[in-house]
């Protein structure tokens, strides 16, 4: 009797074992689009770079062990991790409905950067930027005599390093500030550390 | 590399904060609500004492605020003049006149001073009529004086058939004005009095009275002093900020798509935030519309420099 009740324990853990396994690997992120007239395949490799993961790490002295910035940026933008950052990339980003933006300065960006992204360091939003007006009409934004108009600009998604670093919350802050709806801004906040220890593909230096 | 500061907590339970705070705010939208109810109160009180004052004179004409288009619908209407005229014209108000604003109209003619009419050689009819004139150049005149002083808001909500949101005026000071005068040019356009403009007429054949009001206001303070002229530039960026009109980019050009309920006026109102600049758009798709009232529902027209 006890004996039965073990191998039935044994086989219906078993059982969940191997769905759970199943459904590891139906979870491995891949996507392939179209941008800028060149086809994309991005897919996770076995092989984790860790110096590459280590290149985007840099230890600020104010901290006793890493410091992290809070999970939501601002209110009304969703944060989103890399399943989102790669549908957004294949269904809006490669029809250009949608801007994956870098916003670390470049300096930063030539270490490495996620495929289809364009750089607009956050540094350039400010108010008295006498083009952050064009950036925003760049977007999709319309503009009359100084006054904006925000129903056609592009949702965006926005990333930096990663959960150290603060460039993105900077440049949502920055851009809510001029007006853009929230609701149109997410913020991809694993950013390229969480992306490159994942094996997922970047460009740059390091590709 | 920005790198981030410290995470400091703030984990303190206070309640009684949040308590005080909440209840602040529920004094100050109360507040808020008194207040708007009053104000609306009064503007309605001197509406109504504005038309009293009217009533009683109606010779004063004032004619200061009718320019260009505003002009047509201004005048005076010699409504038998148009008609061939068989037979005695019955002594009748002009079409126009009588349901739009019949308190101003029944109060002149109930007064029939004997010492006045030995004197007046004017029909009662032609009275009427000036009345009615007086009448309309009022509502515009407190129409745009309220547009000057900014009691006034540019809505964008569903429109009746709920197909899609429009852009309104809504006044503050005198809303009862601006449905009297769409009543009256929905009249004096189906009467045959005024001419729908070109760049108002839509795609689907009706008369869009709202858009022809944009057009009476923007054109009636656009040549006026230079108060009149900032409320005009106000009034064009509160309607460029309200549009939602959706267009999109392609090569650095924007398109719109013609929708149903559109004309070229009110396409630019969107988009300018100005019925008057409807020929912009037009002058840029002259290929595509032989007219500015040959708009088709569908047809994509080229947007410039927005």
């Amino acid at each position: 009797m006890k004996s039965r009740a073990i191998t039935a324990a044994a086989m219906i853990g078993a059982y969940l074992a191997t769905a759970s396994v199943a459904q590891d690997t139906s979870q491995l992120y891949t996507a392939s689009f179209n941008y800028n007239g060149e086809q994309l395949v991005i897919s996770q490799t076995p092989q984790i770079n860790g110096d590459a993961v280590a290149a985007l790490y840099r230890l600020p002295e104010n901290c006793g062990a890493i410091c992290v910035v809070p999970h939501t940026a601002a209110e009304g933008v969703e944060t989103v991790s890399e399943r989102d950052v790669l549908a957004f990339m294949t269904e809006q980003v490669a029809s250009g409905d949608g801007l994956l933006i870098d916003s670390r300065l470049p300096a930063d960006r030539a270490v490495a950067f996620l495929p289809a992204s364009i750089n607009v360091p956050h540094s350039l939003i400010t108010p008295d930027n006498p083009l952050l007006n064009d950036i925003l009409v760049a977007m999709g934004t319309r503009s009359l005599s100084g006054s904006l108009n925000f129903t056609d600009a592009l949702p965006i998604m926005v990333f930096d390093d990663g959960p150290t670093t603060t460039d993105a919350p900077a440049f949502i802050a920055a851009m809510l500030e001029a007006g853009y709806p929230a609701a149109k801004i997410k913020y991809y906040r694993g950013g390229m550390q969480v992306w490159t220890a994942m094996g997922l593909k970047t460009e740059g230096t390091q590709s | 590399m920005n790198a981030a500061g410290p995470i400091t907590e703030t984990r303190k339970g206070a309640a009684l904060p949040w308590i005080i705070a909440v209840g602040a705010m529920t004094f100050a939208v109360g507040m808020t609500g008194a207040m708007f109810v009053m104000q609306n109160r009064q503007a309605s009180q001197t509406e109504m004492m504005a038309a009293m004052m009217m009533q009683m004179q109606q010779q004063q004409q004032d004619a200061t605020v009718t320019r260009n288009a505003s002009a047509a619908l201004l005048t005076v209407p010699t409504a038998p003049a148009a008609a061939p005229a068989p037979a005695p014209v019955p002594v009748a108000a002009p079409v126009v006149a009588t349901a739009a604003i019949p308190s101003a109209s029944a109060a002149i003619a109930n007064r029939a001073d004997p010492a006045v009419a030995l004197t007046d050689t004017r029909t009662q009819e032609e009275k009427v009529a000036e009345a009615v004139a007086a009448a309309n150049a009022n509502k515009v005149r407190m129409l745009t004086e309220g547009i000057v002083a900014g009691l006034y808001d540019v809505t964008n909500e569903q429109d009746a058939s709920g197909s899609g949101t429009r852009i309104a005026l809504a006044s503050r000071n005198a809303p009862s004005a601006v449905v009297a005068l769409e009543e009256l040019l929905t009249e004096a356009i189906a009467s045959g009095e005024i001419e729908l403009p070109d760049s108002v007429a839509n795609a689907d054949g009706v008369v869009d009275t709202q858009t022809m009001l944009f057009d009476l206001v923007q054109r009636s303070l656009e040549g006026g002093s230079d108060a009149e002229i900032a409320a005009a530039a106000e009034l064009r960026r509160r309607a460029f900020e309200a549009s939602t009109a959706q267009s999109e980019v392609v090569g650095g050009e924007r398109y719109y798509t013609v929708e149903s309920g559109d004309s070229l006026a009110y396409i630019a109102l969107q988009f300018y935030g100005s019925t008057n600049a409807y020929g912009r758009i037009y002058e840029a798709n002259r290929e595509i519309i032989p007219a500015p009232d040959k708009i088709q529902i569908g047809q994509r027209l080229l947007i410039p420099n927005v």
